[in-house]
């Protein structure tokens, strides 16, 4: 039997679909609660947002959270764009590159002010 | 496996041509705003790294109109992944306790409850 690097994909793919079925909806709620005016403005006050990622624990979570979600992002756009009938290899090729780009590009800029803070 | 020459003919609309397939490239689609929502996040947590004004910057344009109206059409097509991945989990999962498989309803219903779960908990930490 030969080996497949699918697993490996396949594993944080799924995580990040998980987290964005589990986990967003509640913190898309949450901000949009503040939004709406129904919770205090407070609760997203720039000392009290800074305090949660500049800790350890809060900054690991975010990173985690929002890496996953937009490599899942990534990876989904990636096959739907050739779901659509993009199939010729050349043109996969640049969209999949354009889709891990910008993952990666994301995952830097999250990483650097993570780090600052 | 050069040269297949088995080329399937896909027509560029063939997800109008049952309910089902609509359904399917909806769900996919919703990647869109798990991204943008995601990525947005990311660029506010770049501007509050730069301080106050950024920050400040960021949440004035996640509350405008457009921001809440952009905040409302990705929680519901958020919650559409959900229930559509809550709906596979029990063929992606096939779970087995003491030697009988656990229904399908149970699985979906176990991720309802952990769903809830954390929901509960996310806004209770974030009003704490």
């Amino acid at each position: 039997m030969s080996m497949s690097n699918k697993p490996l994909v396949w594993l944080p793919f799924a995580a990040g679909g998980m987290l964005a079925a589990l986990v967003l909806p509640a913190c898309m709620l949450l901000v949009l609660l503040v939004g709406l005016g129904a919770l205090p403005p407070e609760t997203l006050a720039f000392e009290r947002v800074r305090a949660f990622a500049a800790n350890p624990l809060g900054g690991l979570g975010l990173f985690l959270v929002l890496t996953l979600l937009i490599w899942h992002a990534a990876h989904r756009f990636r096959m739907t764009v050739q779901d659509l009938g993009v199939r010729a290899t050349g043109a996969r090729r640049v969209v999949a590159w354009a889709c891990y780009l910008a993952a990666a590009l994301g995952t830097a800029v999250l990483l650097r002010a993570l780090i600052v803070l | 496996m050069k040269g297949s020459p088995y080329h399937p003919v896909m027509p560029a609309n063939w997800w109008l041509s049952r309910p089902s397939y609509a359904r399917y490239l909806l769900r996919e689609l919703t990647c869109v705003f798990v991204g943008a929502y995601a990525g947005a996040w990311i660029l506010g947590l770049n501007a509050l790294a730069g301080g106050r004004a950024g920050w400040e910057g960021f949440l004035a344009m996640m509350m405008s109109g457009s921001g809440l109206l952009f905040q409302v059409v990705a929680l519901i097509s958020v919650l559409y992944h959900m229930v559509t991945w809550f709906e596979l989990a029990p063929r992606s999962m096939r779970l087995r306790v003491g030697g009988r498989s656990v229904s399908p309803m149970t699985v979906i219903v176990g991720h309802y409850i952990v769903w809830a779960a954390v929901t509960v908990a996310v806004l209770w930490l974030g009003v704490m």
